[in-house]
């Protein structure tokens, strides 16, 4: 038993912390828009077929190390993953800025469908995959009895590494920098903000950088855990994401983490012990649950209606 | 500045946007993923980037030469249209018109083949589902994304009491369609107090919820493996289709034997339906409910201080669009003679949506017109029918983009002053 | 402290949001039949007691009762007061409150005969005119889907007679030539006039007007005091409102409640108030012949 709950929590925690980064994107741009980027999930699908691409055509140029192998595709990965963020909130996002609520709840629709076919149509329909790249793990802990382990893959490693180092990064950014200082106060407030000469616009579209690029990471660290895909995870991986910002409470980032842990631990405890053919009712469960009895989430603060 | 140097400016434009379309297209259309090796497909990439370039930098010609930025701005810019009130009388011309398009719709499966037939009766489901759905987005302005959940309650409603009671079609309908109506019932009470996004998830989520249960619940759904219903299936009203039988229909009206005979009572049934359910829709304009559903999309605080209870009006809504949703669902079964979790994932949702959306949220018209022709164009140019799902993509963004409010204009009923 | 004659008695309401105290402990009554304006500085509080007199708030705490026709109602218990500890041990106090959580919620406010307007104007604005004013009446309508449907004799009668009631008000008001517009196409001054139509339309015994005359020009706002005077005479109505146009409400309010960072620093008559020393310090900067 012991090993289970070992077991169950270190998949929880590596299933987790990519919840988590894909979440950010979500309760960032929730809480600087308002509005739920329904095609976020998609932006991380793509990301994980231009990491199977990238580790397709790096491999086939020039063996090398895996760490290497593995920093260059973030490298390249990122950054389109990033541009695609920036071009959904030009082409699709901006025009609507100041429409109606529902306009720009069913352009993010269309802009989801519209990415999944895009890829459907472009890569074929069928799953793909990439090669196992890292092998083996740490056996944390033996059953005596049974003699079962529970083992943490190396994989799991890097994904925590991975992304403990970006949450790091972009706690510094948002914390003490001038473009972070900028997003916060457009987060506050856009209006005063853009009278005192911050770009709001340019805070934005950085916001939709920042989130998409974060879902880069994640597509990378979730297609060497997992290996498999289509073009159709986003749409899963989207709603769990967005659950996960949810539990944390909407609109606040350290939350969002938190959420995704939550989410990923709660998770795969339920799939490891319950009922795995359910997992993602219960997460579903999960989302309308919070939603219904604290739409607030843990770490978000209570809205009052206006009259 | 001068005219030298906005050329200036539009060339460094169009020119970084070539740089992001090369990032755009060069990894995800130039290469093409095969197992764990990759092929090239630079053509299709270079295509794709120096298109939209090119157009990108027509665009901004147009824009410079003050002539042609009239007209290109007129067709090109937003317009939202406002609803506008209705003319005191229907016009003739426009009562000729309805009444040849319903003539014309009942003769229709006398004369179109099998396949079209089914194709029409599959336009019709979709009209059933886009005005139940039009209630809920269109009407009371929630955004439901879940919609594909009524329509499966309403198919595996109608397999499952056959499978398991073997209850006939026209009693099995009813009852299914109540069900969908309690399951939307069930899903409007934990979404009472949302709105906007956070209504849209949830309702999200619980399509999701429904349709994972019927792929999983093996023992009552058959999962994956779906519901065979018996051919023929429908029966009319209790005197079966089939070949065989002594006492079928065409033994009964002496006629020969034909595939289509159960099609056509099929197409027909249901356009009698659907024509019922658009005289409702139209006048739940003018009644109460619906009035106050529309209140409540423009206010629902306004709504809440003229004592018009909020709670039970969502209900309402919910309920009867899944209704419709559900009977819509019904004839789905009664028309494939199969049901599978696959026919009920969120693309269909997203399809009735478009639907709806296309049709100009809130109009009657504007959205059996958009239904019939978003169904029927896939089919008539079969060259579309694999970027069917891109196409609703695209439609959704850019009418949200280009016309907010549809098509066609919101038509407001007069209320004229009684003479007394 | 109540007084027979009066229709709305507020019982020392306290209102938190977090922690910040909106209101403590204010008192007072408005007298049936009456003009009652309450008028303060801004961030005093008034649209926190017209948001608790018309349940879209539940108040901290304190009572606010209500003369309708059904009898003395409290407003807070009618929309659900949130639960307690003590709620748990006894089941009868439980089971009301739940039954009034469940069933209950600010509209009934209207429905027992307090309407109101808002500070900024909710209209319908994709409906017309006449539209918003049917919304109002939705109560006395016939809802069932059948005789709607079918457009059915009695249906029809009250459908009419919920028009005539519209028109009736539209001309009081002078929008009848705006009847079919849209109520989002209508002039400010005008949609201000629709609320106050659309508010009268539910048949109150009370209609709560928050600032009628914000944003009125000078001839449009001594309209309006010639109205709200007709509704108290005419249509033997209580009036509670807000504003801030001085000049109006002296010269319409029988009584006046002054309201400063969330008490009540003085009640009395026009006259009694502009010579109040309290008052004058509250509205430090406002010169006195003004007030």
């Amino acid at each position: 038993m012991m090993w289970e709950i070992i077991q169950q929590t270190v998949n929880g925690l590596a299933l987790g912390s990519i919840y988590g980064l894909i979440a950010i994107g979500y309760t960032m741009v929730y809480g600087i828009i308002g509005m739920i980027n329904f095609a976020h999930g998609d932006i991380y699908m793509l990301g994980a077929y231009v990491t199977a691409i990238s580790i397709a055509v790096i491999s086939s140029i020039a063996s090398m190390p895996v760490v290497l192998l593995l920093s260059l595709t973030v490298l390249i990965v990122v950054p389109i993953t990033a541009l695609h963020g920036y071009v959904l909130e030009k082409i699709a996002y901006k025009p609507l800025r100041h429409a109606q609520k529902l306009s720009a709840l069913i352009t993010a629709i269309g802009m989801s469908l519209f990415l999944q076919n895009y890829i459907q149509i472009s890569q074929g329909a069928r799953n793909q995959g990439i090669p196992t790249l890292i092998s083996g793990g740490f056996t944390l802990w033996t059953d005596k009895i049974s003699s079962l382990s529970a083992v943490m893959s190396y994989t799991q490693v890097v994904i925590l590494v991975v992304t403990l180092v970006s949450m790091l990064t972009l706690a510094y950014v948002i914390k003490s920098t001038s473009l972070g200082r900028q997003c916060r106060s457009t987060q506050q407030d856009q209006m005063m903000s853009a009278m005192l000469g911050v770009n709001t616009d340019r805070v934005i579209s950085v916001v939709f950088i920042i989130g998409a690029g974060l879902a880069g990471v994640g597509s990378v660290l979730v297609t060497l855990n997992y290996g498999s895909f289509d073009f159709f995870i986003g749409f899963i991986a989207g709603i769990k994401a967005f659950t996960a910002a949810v539990l944390g409470g909407i609109g606040s980032v350290t939350g969002a983490m938190l959420g995704g842990l939550l989410l990923g631990m709660s998770e795969s405890f339920f799939s490891g012990l319950v009922n795995a053919d359910y997992k993602d009712v219960f997460a579903f469960g999960l989302l309308i649950f919070f939603m219904v009895f604290k739409p607030t989430g843990l770490l978000g603060t209570p809205e009052v209606t206006k009259v | 500045m001068s005219k030298k140097e906005s050329y200036k400016k539009l060339f460094k434009q169009t020119f970084l946007f070539f740089l992001v379309t090369v990032f755009i297209f060069v990894p995800l259309v130039g290469i093409k993923l095969l197992g764990w090796k990759y092929s090239l497909r630079i053509p299709n990439a270079l295509f794709l980037i120096f298109g939209l370039t090119v157009i990108r930098f027509m665009i901004g010609v147009i824009n410079l030469t003050p002539r042609l930025r009239g007209p290109f701005r007129k067709v090109f810019s937003q317009v939202s249209y406002l609803p506008h009130v209705a003319p005191t009388s229907i016009s003739q011309r426009k009562k000729s018109l309805l009444f040849l398009v319903i003539a014309l719709s009942f003769v229709l499966p006398f004369v179109i083949e099998q396949y079209w037939l089914s194709v029409m009766i599959t336009a019709l489901i979709y009209v059933m589902l886009s005005l139940g759905l039009n209630i809920v987005i269109g009407f009371a302005g929630l955004l439901d994304l879940g919609y594909v959940a009524f329509f499966a309650v309403g198919a595996y409603g109608v397999a499952l009491l056959h499978h398991f009671f073997q209850i006939d079609f026209w009693l099995a309908m009813p009852i299914a369609a109540f069900l969908a109506m309690l399951v939307g019932g069930l899903l409007a009470f934990p979404v009472l107090r949302m709105h906007g996004d956070y209504l849209a998830i949830v309702t999200l989520g619980f399509g999701e919820i429904i349709r994972l249960l019927l792929n999983n619940w093996t023992e009552f759904t058959r999962g994956p493996n779906g519901v065979i219903l018996p051919r023929p299936y429908i029966s009319f009203f209790g005197i079966p289709f089939d070949k065989n039988s002594p006492n079928s229909f065409h033994n009964l009206l002496g006629i020969e034997y034909s595939l289509s005979h159960k099609s056509i009572f099929l197409y027909l049934c249901l356009l009698l339906i659907v024509i019922a359910v658009t005289y409702f829709c139209l006048r739940l304009k003018k009644m109460p409910l619906g009035r106050s559903w529309e209140a409540l999309r423009e206010d629902e605080i306004a709504c809440r201080s003229m004592g018009i209870n909020h709670v039970t009006i969502k209900l309402f809504a919910f309920g009867l669009g899944a209704f419709f949703g559900g009977i819509g669902g019904g004839f789905f079964a009664a028309l494939t003679e199969f049901v599978s979790p696959s026919s009920f994932t969120f693309i269909e949702s997203a399809l009735v949506v478009s639907i709806v959306v296309l049709g100009g949220l809130g109009s009657i018209p504007g959205v059996i017109i958009a239904a019939v022709v978003m169904t029927l164009l896939p089919e008539v140019l079969r060259d579309i029918a694999n970027v069917r799902v891109l196409m609703f993509g695209v439609v959704m963004v850019v009418m949200m983009i280009w016309r907010p409010r549809g098509l066609t204009r919101v038509l407001r009923p007069r209320f004229n002053k009684t003479s007394k | 402290m109540p007084t027979s004659d009066s229709v709305l008695s507020i019982k020392n309401l306290t209102m938190r949001f977090g922690g910040i105290l909106a209101l403590s402990d204010i008192s007072f009554n408005v007298k049936k039949n009456s003009i009652t304006a309450m008028i303060g500085p801004n961030g005093a509080g008034k649209t926190t007691v017209f948001n608790c007199c018309t349940g879209f708030y539940i108040a901290t705490s304190g009572d606010i009762e209500f003369e309708s026709k059904k009898g003395l109602k409290e407003i807070a218990t009618l929309i659900g007061r949130d639960f307690i500890w003590g709620d748990f041990i006894s089941p009868s106090k439980f089971f009301t409150k739940l039954y009034y959580k469940m069933f209950s919620g600010s509209f009934e406010i209207n429905r027992i005969g307090i309407a109101r307007t808002f500070q900024n104007v909710r209209l319908f604005k994709e409906m017309t005119v006449i539209e918003n004013l049917l919304v109002a009446q939705h109560q006395k309508l016939n809802w069932n889907l059948f005789s709607g449907t079918f457009n059915t004799k009695s249906y029809q009668k009250k459908h009419e007679e919920c028009i005539d009631q519209a028109f009736f008000w539209l001309d009081k008001l002078g929008l009848t030539k705006d009847a079919q517009a849209l109520a989002g196409s209508l002039a400010y001054g005008k949609t201000r006039r629709l609320e106050l139509a659309r508010a009268m339309c539910t048949s109150p015994l009370l209609v709560c007007l928050d600032e009628p005359a914000a944003g009125l020009n000078a001839r449009e706002t001594e309209e309006l005091s010639g109205i709200i005077k007709d509704l108290r005479d005419e249509f033997k109505v209580t009036v509670f409102l807000i504003e801030h146009d001085m000049r109006m409400v002296m010269d319409i309010s029988e009584k006046i409640i002054v309201l400063d960072h969330g008490e009540v620093i003085a009640e009395g008559a026009p006259k009694d108030i502009q010579s109040n020393q309290k008052v004058i310090e509250a509205y430090l900067g406002v010169s006195d012949d003004e007030l």
